[in-house]
């Protein structure tokens, strides 16, 4: 009841932090603008075939009458793969952080709440994990389980799921101290009660916040497996994929690896931009 | 002090076990992979089946492990089929190339970031603060292989400065050592720098409240001096602890970046032995690489301690 | 709801409680440490009673009164809740009881749930206890009205939305809700404006008569302890020095402690006895809890101490008039500490 109250109370929090300038606005607007194109996109705009190819129109630089973004090598057109490509991306990315914050979420409300041997077991737990970088643990796993995007994003999980847990037991261990928490063990509420009627709720400000951050984050180390050939395989081709595609031709027509270059950039931006609004971070 | 080095040494055995443990696991959970990729995909059932059995595929998970890591203990790990080279020797031959890059690429980075940071702490919110800002926030948005491909686009590609592929060796030829190792350590430098700027920045703009800051204006010291001698060293604090933080990514970096220019280093070799399903190296690599981490941040550790007592001084 | 008249002995029985603390080693061959917190202090509190305890910080009254929740149990001694041990008590026996011995912190928005509303939080201990909405709601109004918290109005606010003062008072409904006979009050006045704690104070009072309640109240200013305190404990270094009628103490403090901190009490009161009163300079420090001094723990501080303070601990030892006091030179009726010009130890922090 009170985890729903503060989920209640989480739309009058943001917004108060989100109407503080129109930054905020932009680049709401601007997630909004590269969702809805990615996701809705390919239903509602006259996009071509992302796979088809036309080599009379090959390499068509930007701005083409047809092929507004140009096209590739291939005469494939780019705003079509890039829409299409960025749904791979967006969806591997927000699915592992969901991943993270439901799994890493309780593990660490539940390490940092119970303290004692469970803490201190799940974190040598997160230290182990901690120790791989991200992309080279992202790599070995997503190489052994096969590409794929159910399988990228478990890969991805494992990196967001210890950063998760971090954050939400430092969160815990800071509100386990308040006197209301004393206060609810004393009229005789237990570990499970306790945990998601009084912690949950004062960490979930905390844990939604760094989303934001963390779908930044995991969207560079998905861009990375793809530009290295190891994420989703095509014809699924996300932006890292295009990307690295475009290498080839980076002197002749270098708007094809570009073009992916800047939805890619712009949309980590936002959501960089937008985690450190919410956090308060406004520099 | 000693006492707080070796307890974290002594905290240090059990992370290091799991890494190794994990790293293990991860990469040799499927045997009948490691089989396939040395036999090619064309050999028969048998021929699989058997060399699973001569390689000890089929003992229990642990046991390999416990195998595996007593060998590696000693210094042998193992020898790769795949690429028909021995592990160990093969991942330090590549270690001075990834090194070298990290190296470069941290000092490029340090090396930016201090005089900006110190010329925005004195003059904050100004036009260079603002500008230095938005690009410091632009370069962490981009990815490393989008900003290698930038830096190659313009320096190799427009103005023919520096290669994009190759590698010279720094034995064989200082110059042209550097020259092929401009771009990518340019790359990873462009992130640190970054990073650090931001730290830096906000750690000097923290510290020039301090009292003994406004105290050392007081007796007269320009602003300048005051922050050459108090507030940098005070930084230096956040910065060590930003560069412990930021090594996993710096290596993720390396890894990218070294793929992206052809440098023969060790992500390189990482990489290559994925495509080439070369589990025994992947394995070396990965378990070499993570241990690395754990020992900078201990390294980081005991530094922050040396830089900073007061953080640890009732630490029990 | 009246006294509880049907109550045979003390309400609150406490013996020889003490409760140590062991900090972790710091290094492997080390001794572990120990604080000292609470050393076998005793005492009773009868039904409606209140029992005032007062010390400077770190004399251990806020352990004491968690030692009584149980919130760590004692490591020594006994508790005794309407003739019932608690300590050798199981958890379900124990539980029940709990409710019947309420606790209410210092810090109003520290002890409420800043996510939850006043109507929920008020609510919490009863629906714990399984009570049904419908009685719950009503009991929650009951309680709320009872506090000077109008339901209607604040029922769905969040703290945050409260003063300091309504906050204390929506945490003293929450402590009221099960109908508890014994509430133990925790600086709950502190950090308060002064008028807000005269509000206060007077709430106390009046639910104290309406629903026959018991307070162990807990406090550092010894002004507003007077005022609701049938019985005063005086607590130095995890021993109780001097325990009494709350006239008797204030007008004739026995231990030389108890006196240098009445000499502290601004006289402004109206309390003849409080002005003339002479000043008494305390020397040192408080001793550290982790190695209190031998025999009388007040000696290292004490004008009058002796080589038999040093050796032999005072027992507690009660007068006729119930008046008790652990010392081997009490102060008898005229007598004062020697009088020295400096101000004397002040029991609270400084005010910001």
């Amino acid at each position: 009841m009170t985890a729903r109250q503060a989920l209640e109370e989480l739309p009058r929090r943001l917004s108060l932090r989100l109407r503080e300038g129109t930054e905020t606005w932009l680049w709401g607007t601007v997630l909004v603008l590269i969702a809805a194109g990615c996701y809705l996109g390919p239903f509602v705009l006259p996009l071509a075939n992302p796979e088809a190819t036309d080599f009379a129109n090959a390499l068509a630089p930007i701005g083409t009458p047809g092929h507004w973004l140009g096209t590739d090598a291939l005469g494939r057109d780019l705003m079509s793969r890039c829409l299409h490509g960025g749904r791979v991306s967006l969806t591997v990315s927000l699915g592992a952080v969901a991943l993270g914050l439901v799994v890493g979420g309780t593990l660490g409300i539940i390490a940092g709440y119970r303290g004692g041997t469970v803490d201190a077991v799940i974190s040598r737990c997160l230290d182990v994990l901690f120790a791989f970088p991200g992309l080279v643990l992202a790599l070995t796993v997503a190489s052994y389980l096969g590409p794929s995007v159910r399988n990228v994003t478990l890969a991805i999980a494992f990196y967001t799921v210890p950063a998760y847990a971090r954050m939400a037991r430092a969160g815990a261990l800071r509100v386990r101290e308040q006197n209301f928490v004393r206060a609810a063990q004393m009229f005789g509420g237990r570990g499970w009660y306790v945990g998601t009627r009084h912690i949950l709720p004062n960490v979930l400000f905390l844990i939604l916040t760094y989303a934001f951050v963390l779908i930044g984050i995991a969207m560079v180390i998905e861009a990375g497996l793809s530009f290295l050939g190891l994420g989703v395989p095509p014809p699924q081709p996300s932006w890292g994929q295009l990307i690295a595609m475009g290498k080839q031709d980076i002197s002749d027509a270098p708007h094809i690896a570009l073009v992916p270059g800047a939805f890619l950039f712009v949309t980590i931006a936002a959501f960089n931009r937008l985690g450190d609004i919410l956090q308060g971070r406004h520099v | 002090m000693i006492a707080f080095v070796l307890r974290r040494i002594v905290q240090l055995v059990p992370v290091l076990l799991g890494v190794t443990l994990l790293a293990f696991l991860l990469v040799n959970l499927l045997p009948g992979n490691m089989a396939l990729a040395i036999l090619g995909p064309d050999a028969s059932k048998e021929a699989i089946a058997h060399l699973q059995e001569q390689l000890g595929l089929n003992q229990p998970i642990l046991l390999r492990y416990l195998h595996w890591l007593g060998h590696a203990l000693t210094g042998d790990f193992g020898w790769s089929a795949v690429q028909s080279q021995p592990v160990l020797p093969t991942i330090l031959q590549r270690f001075p190339v990834t090194v070298e890059i990290i190296l470069l690429g941290q000092l490029i980075g340090v090396v930016l970031a201090m005089p900006c940071a110190v010329a925005v702490a004195l003059r904050p919110q100004g036009w260079l603060d603002r500008l230095l800002g938005l690009l410091a926030y632009g370069a962490i948005a981009t990815p490393r292989f989008l900003l290698g491909l930038l830096l190659i686009l313009g320096f190799s590609v427009y103005w023919q400065l520096f290669p994009s592929t190759g590698f010279v060796s720094l034995f064989a030829d200082a110059t042209g050592n550097l020259h092929s190792v401009a771009l990518p350590a340019i790359t990873i430098g462009v992130l640190e720098f970054a990073v650090y700027f931001r730290v830096l920045r906000g750690e000097m703009l923290r510290n020039l409240a301090e009292d003994f800051v406004l105290a050392a204006r007081a007796k007269g010291i320009s602003p300048l001096r005051a922050v050459l001698r108090h507030v940098l060293r005070n930084s230096a604090v956040a910065l060590v602890t930003v560069i412990g933080i930021g090594f996993g990514p710096l290596v993720s970096g390396a890894v990218i970046v070294e793929s992206l220019f052809s440098l023969p280093g060790a992500g390189d070799l990482l990489v290559n032995s994925i495509y080439q399903r070369d589990a025994v190296m992947v394995q070396g690599v990965v378990v070499i690489v993570a241990v690395t981490v754990v020992l900078v941040n201990l390294v980081v550790d005991i530094a922050h301690m040396l830089l900073d007592p007061r953080i640890h001084l009732h630490d029990g | 709801m009246q006294a509880d008249t049907g109550v045979i002995g003390p309400l609150l029985d406490v013996r020889a409680v003490t409760q140590v603390f062991r900090l972790p080693a710091t290094l492997p061959f080390h001794k572990p440490r120990i604080v000292h917190a609470v050393s076998a202090v005793s005492f009773t509190l009868a039904p409606g009673e209140c029992l005032g305890l007062v010390g400077e910080t770190g004399c251990g009254k806020s352990t004491l009164a968690r030692t009584i929740m149980q919130a760590p149990p004692p490591t020594d001694g006994d508790i005794l809740f309407k003739g019932e041990s608690l300590v050798a008590a199981d958890p379900d026996a124990r539980r029940s009881v709990r409710r019947e011995m309420q606790y209410v912190f210092q810090d109003p928005f520290a002890s409420l749930d800043p996510t939850w509303r006043v109507a929920d939080l008020v609510a919490e201990p009863l629906r714990i206890a399984g009570w049904d909405r419908a009685r719950t709601v009503a009991r929650v109004e009951e309680v709320l009205q009872a506090v000077g918290i109008d339901p209607a109005r604040y029922g769905t606010r969040r703290p945050r939305e409260l003063s300091g003062g309504q906050c204390q008072r929506v945490a003293v409904a929450r402590a009221l809700a099960l109908s508890p006979r014994l509430l133990i009050c925790d600086e709950v006045v502190s950090g308060l404006d002064v008028s807000i704690q005269a509000q206060l104070l007077n709430l106390f009072e009046q639910l104290r008569r309406t629903f026959g309640l018991a307070y162990l109240f807990i406090s550092h200013d010894l002004g507003v302890v007077r005022h609701l305190s049938d019985r005063v404990a005086v607590m130095y270094l995890g021993k109780i020095v001097e325990i009494g009628p709350s006239d008797c103490v204030y007008r004739q403090p026995r231990h030389p402690y108890t006196a240098a901190l009445l000499g502290a009490v601004p006289s402004v009161s109206r309390h003849k006895e409080a002005r003339g009163r002479p000043r008494v300079k305390l020397a040192g420090e408080l001793p550290s809890p982790l190695a209190p001094p031998s025999g009388c723990r007040f000696r290292t501080r004490c004008p009058r101490a002796a080589s038999r303070c040093a050796a032999e601990e005072p027992p507690l030892l009660s007068n006729a008039s119930g008046h008790a006091v652990a010392c081997h030179f009490p102060l008898a009726e005229d007598e004062t500490v020697k009088a020295q010009p400096e101000p004397v130890l002040s029991l609270s922090p400084a005010r910001p």
